[in-house]
């Protein structure tokens, strides 16, 4: 059976770094989407609506059937900038439904095959917010939450040849995080002004460390967080 | 108004002995809970509910507003509970994840705008090594994790309004609910106890003596920190005689 290398939301942004990145290295992969690839990206494409998780859970079997899923990225997610006062129930449960169970959902189909292999490779993207994020509540829980299930599978599935580590990108100029800090806004300022390096990251350097991450020969790194922030988390407590 | 302390999980006993603890400094507490808490406990008012009606617990904690000004608040929910990384199901992780998240973020709503006339508040919650991730616990790591990181993002956006908001981090505990969560997740208190340096279980009163202090008006220069109270379990590998 044909080896697969799973990304979620591999359209826009690291997603689509990642996907473009996997394929320069020769793994064949499948990106999971609720929208169209960009034109030109390689591998397979399965359109789905990850927030919908029956949806989701029907296409990842169905992609298990044909090949072996052995890597997965673990990159869709969702944002809901706001005060801790506005952020509601709904908030948190699309928050958890996006940022957390897609990626509960790829692990738990794969691992059979996983496990049969003795080998596997699992990326998840957290973020520096994770960290802390003034007026990011559903975010930054969320996105602590993926490092914490990093930890709880890498401790779990160590002795099967399973790595499980995640990337805390900051700033990266994404649909995703100009949509929240657009040009002109004074919070774009601000942010950069928090980044050593005075720059947004580009998706292709969140997908280096994808790549290294999960590379066959990364075989004695697993839980770890790897934050691709520019230095934004320099003279922070690491948790 | 009563100037007064809510406590969020108060069934445990972890629960009863830091309402006990901060009775005895002269603290009025409330606390907030799905089951019963022992009728012994010194408490102004025991309420309880279930944890996962979202309008319920709003409408709950808004009248508790009205009644009482809390300048404290201490978040012991409920854990996610143990088991392997396949044992449980997408919808019902998607329930009780989104369930556990807001609850403290519920409780912390409904505190804010007295804390913010005092000029003053105490958040603390609490939560276990769990976070750091052992095997059989990855819901409960993530859990933990997100509290860990609300307690950062909180600290960062309350700071300026003389809010501290820290998570006291617990090790292997001799009471009755780390028990039972460590062997969901197919391990044993026992088991950990040797890789304690203290060579010890935590009691609960460690915790509450702890959390006395990070509530305390000294506390007034700590906020958004872990504080792992775990005689030492989570320093290493290593503390194995």
């Amino acid at each position: 059976m044909e080896e697969i290398a799973v990304v979620t939301g591999g359209s826009h942004g690291i997603g689509r770094a990642i996907v473009a990145r996997l394929a320069k290295e020769g793994y064949l992969t499948a990106n999971l989407d609720i929208s169209n690839p960009p034109e030109g990206q390689n591998g397979v494409f399965r359109k789905t609506n990850l927030s919908d998780h029956e949806e989701t859970e029907s296409v990842l079997r169905e992609l298990a059937a044909d090949y072996r899923i052995t890597r997965i990225v673990n990159n869709v997610g969702t944002i809901q900038p706001g005060a801790i006062e506005t952020a509601s129930f709904a908030e948190v449960s699309t928050a958890v439904g996006l940022n957390w169970i897609p990626a509960v959902q790829a692990l738990q189909v794969a691992l059979p095959g996983m496990r049969q292999a003795g080998f596997g490779r699992i990326v998840n993207i957290s973020s520096r917010s994770a960290l802390g994020r003034p007026e990011r509540s559903a975010y930054s829980m969320t996105k602590g939450g993926v490092i914490g299930l990093t930890r709880g599978w890498a401790s779990e599935l160590a002795e099967a040849g399973i790595t499980v580590n995640a990337i805390g990108p900051g700033p990266i100029e994404t649909e995703m995080f100009i949509g929240t800090h657009p040009p002109g806004d004074p919070k774009r300022g601000k942010v950069l002004s928090l980044v050593p390096m005075r720059r947004m990251g580009q998706p292709e350097e969140v997908a280096q460390a994808a790549a290294f991450f999960l590379d066959s020969r990364s075989g004695y790194i697993t839980g770890q967080v790897m934050f691709v922030c520019g230095g934004m988390s320099l003279g922070l407590q690491l948790p | 108004m009563k100037e007064a302390t809510l406590l969020l999980g108060s069934s445990s006993e972890l629960g009863a002995a830091l309402a006990a603890r901060l009775q005895s400094e002269g603290q009025t507490i409330v606390t907030l809970d799905a089951g019963a808490s022992d009728p012994e406990l010194p408490v102004d008012r025991a309420e309880i509910l279930l944890l996962d009606q979202e309008e319920e617990i709003k409408a709950r904690l808004a009248a508790l507003a009205e009644d009482y000004a809390f300048t404290r608040l201490l978040l012991n929910p409920p854990p996610l509970g143990g088991g392997a990384a396949d044992a449980m199901q997408a919808g019902e992780l998607a329930a009780k994840g989104a369930a556990c998240l807001h609850l403290p973020l519920a409780c912390l709503q409904a505190v804010l705008p007295a804390m913010r006339k005092a000029a003053f508040g105490r958040i603390l919650t609490f939560t276990s090594f769990l976070g750091l991730g052992e095997p059989g616990f990855s819901y409960e790591s993530a859990r933990v994790s997100s509290l860990h990181s609300a307690a950062r993002t909180w600290s960062l956006e309350l700071g300026g309004l003389g809010i501290t908001v820290n998570a006291l981090s617990a090790g292997v505990v001799d009471s009755r609910e780390s028990r039972d969560l460590l062997a969901q997740g197919g391990t044993s208190a026992e088991e950990l106890l040797r890789l304690v340096p203290l060579r010890r279980y935590g009691r609960v009163e460690d915790l509450a003596e702890a959390a006395s202090f990070l509530l305390s008006e000294r506390a007034s220069y700590i906020t958004g920190q872990v504080i792992h109270v775990c005689g030492g379990l989570t320093v290493g590998r290593f503390g194995q005689g």
